[in-house]
């Protein structure tokens, strides 16, 4: 299969995706905001609708609306007005919303948008690796340069304070983070499942993990076996790559049970 | 435990220094006035207990000093700053209640006491020898050395009281706050514990801050008592606070409180 010039481009960019989301997602599980993820996935597909209905490319407007979409998230949540997750649930189905009925306007575009939804593997055009590849190295680098006060917030964020971590300006980078790696994986997971991708590989490794550098090198381990594995059947059996990737995730979960510590 | 002859002394050069000071605060939880017009000042090498009912207000008034709560009235500072503007992180150290830590987080002791080097370290550089070599100083300073591996959420409530302590006094502050340490620690553990808080006061010339509910032990240890209830009932050295009655007014009205309530 690497014969071919999409299969090169989809692995290239499968395995930077694989790299990124179980890095920001351990840290999401850890801090019990799991939802996010998926919640920005849904504000972003209103951002490829608007894309598509406008005419810019679709990813600029999944990035533009998913960030103003984190900036909202993180505010309600800080202030801590509505309960718990509500808040949440309120930007997950607002996004759902408006993205159908952008799409109810704009008409014509539903072939492309389905790609979208749920993935493909021919989806990864040199353009889209160009600009996979540049905001997921940025999520990576970000992830690398605030790693010591990611985990100090993340273990107990009140004596983060204490210690003079900006706490604040962090919470709102973990949330811009998880709307960038969103976009950097719809094109080949698709907007419905790039929070399990997220997600899933993180609660694996802690399943595992020892000490917190184990269960990051754990997390990715396990989504890059789940994003290969689901490629090369998705390339095979001609399966939508979404679905047979975070099957393959789940697997993996099921796999580390009699491993499990907790 | 191991001796903290190795733990250089801080300086306490004019020993009636100011480290910390509550000026006239008051703080109100919606309708509820939790704190009323509290003021204290603690100077450089004090071991101040700081005792009170459940509800009585102490919890909050830490938080107060360590700015994590905005008081209604008045101010708070830290070593002559208003805590506003306290930047000096590495002169404070802080041990919350034990019941922050989630028993499955994957930290291992070494990755926990580590994250107390942020207020040295400073955003955007990364831990090295110097800082690898503080944390395993301060896990023999509170005898902890040999578990550095283990998982944080394996240890009895007693060694993860130390573990915290290690990590607050990795970065050598010269006020250590410690709110509730001993909920939970079995009574061999405590002992060894106000040892080791001992030392560190009297050798080690760190000025203390220690909020309990459990009077007797406390009011042994400390050099100075402070007695709250919503107001200062009492501040002052603790024997006077026996013999002045004020212990006891300070439960009989908190007994009156209760019962006023049903």
């Amino acid at each position: 299969m690497l014969q071919y010039g999409f299969m090169q481009r989809a692995l290239l960019a499968g395995t930077l995706i694989g790299i990124i989301a179980p890095s920001i997602g351990l840290f999401l599980v850890l801090r019990r905001l799991s939802l996010i993820a998926d919640t920005l996935a849904h504000v972003a597909l209103a951002g490829v609708a608007l894309g598509l209905l406008a005419g810019w490319h679709p990813a600029l407007g999944a990035l533009l609306v998913a960030m103003a979409g984190a900036v909202g998230v993180e505010r309600l949540r800080v202030r801590g007005r509505l309960f718990g997750e509500a808040a949440l649930a309120i930007f997950l189905s607002g996004g759902l919303a408006l993205a159908v009925v952008l799409i109810g306007l704009g008409g014509g575009f539903r072939l492309d948008l389905f790609a979208y939804l749920f993935g493909a593997i021919t989806a990864v055009q040199p353009r889209d690796l160009w600009v996979i590849s540049g905001l997921g190295l940025g999520v990576l680098g970000a992830v690398a340069l605030f790693y010591k006060e990611l985990f100090a917030i993340t273990f107990d964020e009140e004596t983060a304070r204490v210690q003079g971590v900006p706490v604040d300006a962090l919470n709102l980078l973990v949330a811009l983070l998880v709307a960038v790696t969103v976009v950097v994986a719809m094109r080949v997971v698709g907007v419905l499942l790039t929070g399990a991708l997220i997600v899933v590989p993180a609660v694996t490794a802690l399943r595992i993990g020892r000490s917190f550098r184990a269960a990051l090198a754990l997390a990715v381990a396990a989504s890059l076996v789940a994003v290969l594995a689901g490629m090369t059947a998705a390339f095979y059996l001609d399966l939508p790559a979404g679905g047979a990737i975070v099957l393959a995730a789940i697997a993996l979960f099921a796999l580390a049970a009699p491993f499990a510590r907790i | 435990m191991t001796t903290s002859d190795d733990w250089p002394k801080v300086s306490t050069a004019g020993a009636d220094r100011e480290v910390a000071a509550l000026e006239d605060v008051s703080y109100d939880a919606g309708d509820v006035r939790v704190l009323e017009r509290v003021s204290l000042r603690i100077a450089a090498g004090d071991f101040l207990g700081i005792i009170g009912p459940n509800g009585s207000g102490k919890t909050t008034l830490l938080r107060v000093l360590l700015g994590l709560l905005p008081p209604s009235a008045g101010r708070a500072l830290l070593f002559g700053t208003d805590v506003r503007q306290f930047r000096q992180w590495a002169r404070v150290g802080y041990v919350p209640q034990r019941s922050v830590v989630e028993p499955r987080f994957p930290a291992s002791v070494f990755e926990v006491v580590m994250s107390g080097c942020s207020p040295r370290t400073g955003l955007l550089r990364r831990y090295g020898p110097a800082e690898r070599a503080a944390v395993l100083q301060a896990l023999e300073t509170v005898g902890m050395a040999a578990v550095r591996d283990r998982r944080i959420g394996v240890l009895s409530p007693g060694q993860q009281q130390r573990v915290f302590i290690a990590r607050a006094l990795v970065h050598r502050p010269e006020l250590l706050i410690l709110d509730e340490p001993t909920v939970g620690v079995d009574v061999e553990a405590q002992e060894q514990f106000y040892t080791l808080l001992r030392r560190l006061n009297r050798e080690g010339g760190v000025t203390l801050v220690l909020v309990s509910h459990d009077i007797s032990v406390v009011a042994q240890e400390v050099t100075r008592l402070a007695c709250l209830n919503r107001t200062l009932v009492f501040h002052g050295d603790p024997d006077e606070a026996i013999r002045s009655g004020a212990l006891e007014r300070l439960y009989r009205s908190a007994s009156l409180v209760v019962t006023h309530h049903h």
